[in-house]
């Protein structure tokens, strides 16, 4: 049973860091530093409905920590963890009181906790918060990035129901 | 709560946001922050002649232009360039960031103490 779950949790965290280089690749849509549509955020959502949060962690951790390091981008390691990990807490915190059927819900709120981490920590490391300028800009495309990811999971959660039962 | 009232949230939420976005007009003297310090305080409206600002970074240099037509990044050594991308710094718009150098280019509120080199 262990050994499936581990493998199930490489395999997710392989589908998580593929989506996460896919979409370094992609030209950034805005100028605005940390818009973008968190595609990989659809694994972490499904692996919080299928491991639950402990496994959903270490994915996130997984994904965060070799993303950095194949993209090359070690220095935005602070930002990926702290954007991650406050849209991770919401996103467990939500899941009591919203049910499955609204993930797209949960996962604007986390989308919009991802930003607002990604701000706190940018204004601490760079010691301006004039950077909260930055807040509604990031609150609004994470509404947007959010609910698609969350319909997304939402969908893949639906097509592979009892799929995964550890 | 049914997905319809979920809707009419966010979508008052995003109001809301553009509704701040709007409301942000600082405008006036523009500050230069470099690893957290300001470096400098610039007031584009009273430069004449456009001058660039040449700051060493971790990556190399960061050049930023100053002139009637706006403050903006000329060039930066960073990877994504998105500090480039930003165009000038407008009034009611959002501060030229560049995270991998930490250099922040944004409205600040006090006039007084502007010690930009004026053309």
């Amino acid at each position: 049973m262990k050994i499936r779950k581990i493998t199930f949790a490489a395999l997710l965290t392989a589908a998580a860091l593929g989506m996460f280089l896919i979409e370094a690749q992609l030209p950034a849509l805005t100028p605005v530093p940390g818009v973008k549509p968190g595609l990989s955020n659809i694994v972490t959502l499904f692996c919080l409905y299928t491991l639950g949060g402990r496994w959903a962690l270490r994915i996130l951790l997984c994904r965060i920590l070799l993303g950095s390091l194949l993209t090359g981008q070690v220095s935005a390691l602070a930002y990926s963890l702290s954007g991650g990990l406050a849209a991770l807490a919401l996103s467990c915190l939500l899941r009591r009181f919203i049910p499955p059927a609204q993930l797209w819900v949960i996962s604007a709120f986390s989308a919009m906790a991802h930003g607002l981490g990604q701000l706190c920590c940018a204004v601490l490391i760079t010691g301006t918060p004039a950077l909260f300028a930055y807040l509604p800009v990031l609150l609004l495309s994470g509404i947007l990035s959010g609910a698609f990811t969350g319909a997304a999971a939402r969908a893949v959660l639906v097509r592979l129901e009892g799929r995964f039962v550890f | 709560m049914s997905n319809r009232r979920w809707v009419l949230v966010f979508a008052l939420l995003a109001l809301l946001c553009l509704g701040v976005m709007r409301l942000q007009r600082p405008g006036g003297a523009v500050g230069v922050w470099q690893e957290g310090e300001l470096i400098c305080t610039l007031d584009p409206a009273s430069v004449r002649e456009p001058y660039t600002l040449t700051l060493s970074t971790r990556s190399g240099e960061s050049r930023i232009h100053v002139g009637p037509d706006g403050v903006y990044m000329e060039s930066a050594g960073c990877r994504s360039q998105l500090c480039v991308r930003h165009g000038p710094l407008r009034s009611g718009g959002t501060p030229i960031v560049c995270l991998p150098e930490r250099i922040v280019i944004a409205f600040t509120q006090q006039r007084e103490d502007v010690d930009a080199v004026s053309g």
